[in-house]
């Protein structure tokens, strides 16, 4: 019999139809194609059409719709986008040199990437240096430039496809991985072996080594100790390889993994804080508050605005991080057990994926109710050459939702995601001490700072926006 | 046992949350939140609905008290009022910009959604940082504001980088409440003698009149009008939902620790 899960989950592989697509050798190449395409029209307008972000395909598809959606799908699926990603899928398909079929040999030099890069300090970096370079050059608002960036990906991947072993680039090197690994964490699906036991008595580990059906894992990840969502992306090849029929895609509790798994590590942990940073910084800059604080520095120190974002930028993103590095001190402090500060800064930091998740999904709700209905007139126009293709480019538009309605979505997101945080700082607290008065006051410090964090995105929503898309 | 009490209380709380969104939606569907928040300075969410984008989209977008009246116009003499007025080009298509109140992106506006039918601006906007310029003063130096800054005369060039770089006459940034428009030249010379139309005759005459009387030429307007805008106080208080929210954070965490502390 195989060991009972500690909550509820539904194995949708129950289902013939679903596994049969899932087992065939085509079922990603289907998905990624679509986006494939996508990609190319998205490449073409935004070297060929008109360089005006607002009214070009490339800028409005990418960074107000695509960026904005998928947000919400780490939430429910987890890494699904990453099973369709055609900037990953170039550099699998290069380096396989096959679209979907099963190859013996692949292109590859197959290099193993280096032992201490294998975490997120360096996906990290790329995404705070891209953060950092979208507000100093306009990434976000030229279409030419959002063109060049996925060009720049797509060569990335496949070289470093080409180079290193499977997934390298995915895994330790995509900016938007590590956000999505930890965002993953909190989502109501989740693909796990069945039963331990069969994979234990199993000798031939198809799964991790692959087999005629299929790959080894791309992600590097191995399904018998696999305990939460980070890295693994959907492709099947494990589905496909397991000869014992052992692998369950389920549906699930939200949040399950934040506080279940055994897995934790430093550079997850840092990157869990600073995307509370991130999020809100993210949603400051956009208001008008922002601008006139910006004119009254720049006006004192007589620097130009784009150095004054620049010094400013780290400490503001990296403000709570520090904030948390003294709480987590405090919580060693008012705990008796003596804990260490890394033990007790990495177990907690994953409580706070909640609150940098809702205050993300907040700030896309504009991008997405606001100016994502702007994709209408332009689909018709994607180039911006004044063509009307399928009749909507002069269409009026009316926004999805009133700006009151938005708020109050927004903030209730942060609070949902407030009180979540709460429940999974919770449980962390309990597995990190058998003496529940002292998880108790460990936990307090840490609660105080969630309170913190919510009341500030809060107040950051509060304040009138000005888009910059 | 545990974890399903607390899922039970995290469920109900999202249910509330919805039930509440629900409600909101439904009533801003019919306006019922018009003299709140960003929509006191607005002819009501309802009203703001019917005309958000395209040719017709100024009529709804604020008070028809605020600046001269509705601005629903049908037809227009010129290419220069109908971007002043729709924000729409000779080609149907609508006019590009950066910057700007967020409403603007949301629910479309031109030149007259700000300055007003007859370009005096001067009367605050809803999520704007700066007072709307007076437009009938432009090529004539003057003094501008409260703070009797001298603003030099605009030439047609100056008025292009002004529309579309947002750089006033005396090469000061302007407040990035002015949309940068991208418009192309023929566009923005249709727009620039349409401005001119706007000008006043005796603006000369007027202006030493408000020198002397210590008042700039849009200080009455402007006068009669902030204090419309301290009322609604459209910027700077916080809003009921997120006076409510922080309460359900503070009251909430209150209960949650008594309950926690109650389970360890």
């Amino acid at each position: 019999m195989g060991e009972e899960k500690e909550y509820t989950a539904g194995d949708i592989l129950k289902v013939s139809f679903i596994k049969r697509l899932m087992t065939h050798r085509a079922f990603q190449f289907a998905l990624q194609l679509p986006n494939f395409l996508v990609f190319i029209l998205v490449i073409l307008t935004g070297l060929f059409g008109i360089q005006y972000g607002g009214s070009n395909l490339s800028t409005v598809l990418t960074w107000v719709i695509w960026w904005a959606f998928i947000i919400f799908t780490f939430l429910f699926v987890g890494r699904l986008w990453c099973l369709m990603c055609p900037m990953g899928a170039v550099g699998e398909w290069v380096q396989r040199g096959s679209l979907w079929g099963r190859k013996k040999k692949n292109l590859s030099l197959n290099i193993q990437w280096p032992r201490r890069l294998r975490n997120l300090w360096v996906a990290t970096i790329f995404l705070l240096l891209i953060t950092l370079v979208d507000h100093i050059f306009g990434l976000v608002k030229s279409p030419m430039y959002t063109a060049y960036f996925i060009i720049l990906i797509i060569t990335a991947s496949i070289v470093i496809g080409l180079i290193f072993e499977r997934r390298t680039f995915c895994r330790y090197l995509c900016p938007i991985g590590g956000l999505i690994g930890l965002y993953s964490m909190f989502a109501s699906t989740e693909l796990r072996i069945k039963d331990k036991e069969v994979c234990k008595a199993h000798q031939g580990k198809d799964c991790i080594r692959g087999n005629e059906r299929g790959y080894p894992c791309p992600m590097f990840e191995f399904p018998q100790t696999l305990d939460r969502n980070n890295y693994c992306n959907y492709c099947a090849e494990c589905i496909k390889t397991c000869p014992k029929n052992n692998i369950a895609v389920n549906i699930r509790p939200f949040s399950i993994d934040l506080f279940k798994t055994k897995k934790k590590y430093l550079d997850e942990a840092a990157l869990a804080v600073i995307l509370v940073g991130l999020t809100a910084f993210q949603s400051i800059i956009m208001t008008t508050s922002w601008e006139n604080w910006m004119k009254a520095i720049t006006a004192a120190t007589h620097m130009n605005e784009n150095t004054v974002f620049s010094v400013l930028f780290l400490p503001i993103v990296l403000l709570p991080l520090g904030l948390y590095l003294i709480i987590s001190k405090v919580s060693i402090n008012l705990n008796e057990n003596k804990d260490n500060l890394k033990n007790v800064f990495v177990h907690y930091a994953y409580a706070f994926v909640p609150i940098g998740l809702t205050m993300h999904l907040a700030h896309n709700i504009f991008h997405l109710f606001a100016e994502g209905i702007s994709i209408i007139p332009i689909l018709s126009d994607p180039f911006g050459y004044g063509w009307n293709l399928f009749g909507t480019a002069n269409l009026n538009i009316v926004p999805l939702l009133t700006l009151e309605s938005m708020r109050m979505i927004q903030m209730s997101l942060v609070v949902l995601g407030y009180f979540t945080a709460v429940y999974v700082g919770y449980k962390i607290s309990l597995s990190m001490s058998s003496d529940k008065n002292a998880a108790f006051r460990s936990f307090l410090p840490i609660l105080l700072l969630m309170i913190t964090f919510a009341i500030i995105n809060l107040w950051i929503l509060d304040i009138p926006m000005l888009h910059r898309h | 046992m545990k974890d399903k009490t607390i899922a039970l209380i995290l469920i109900i709380i999202l249910a509330i949350v919805a039930i509440v969104i629900g409600a909101t939606s439904y009533a801003d569907q019919y306006g019922y939140y018009s003299q709140q928040g960003y929509g006191s300075m607005m002819g009501g969410m309802g009203g703001m609905r019917g005309n958000m984008m395209g040719s017709g989209m100024s009529g709804g977008m604020m008070d028809p008290g605020m600046i001269g009246g509705g601005y629903s116009k049908d037809s227009f003499s010129s290419n220069g009022e109908r971007i002043y007025y729709a924000g729409i080009d000779s080609t149907g298509r609508r006019i590009g910009f950066e910057g700007g109140p967020m409403w603007l992106y949301m629910h479309g506006g031109s030149c007259v959604d700000c300055h007003g039918t007859n370009g005096k601006g001067g009367v605050p906007v809803m999520m704007g940082t700066a007072i709307p310029a007076d437009l009938t003063n432009l090529f004539t130096t003057h003094s501008h504001g409260d703070e009797k800054m001298v603003m030099v005369s605009y030439t047609d060039d100056f008025l292009k980088r002004a529309i579309t770089k947002g750089i006033n006459a005396n090469g000061e940034s302007l407040d990035p409440t002015m949309p940068r428009w991208y418009m192309p030249e023929k566009d923005l010379n249709d727009l620039i003698t349409y401005l001119k139309t706007l000008q006043t005759e005796d603006h000369q005459s007027l202006e030493e009149n408000n020198a002397t009387e210590g008042h700039t030429h849009s200080g009455n307007n402007y006068e009669e009008n902030v204090h419309d805008s301290q009322t609604n106080a459209p910027n700077g208080e916080p809003s009921k939902t997120f006076l409510a929210a922080v309460s359900s954070v503070i009251l909430g965490s209150f209960f949650l620790v008594q309950y926690l502390k109650s389970r360890m």
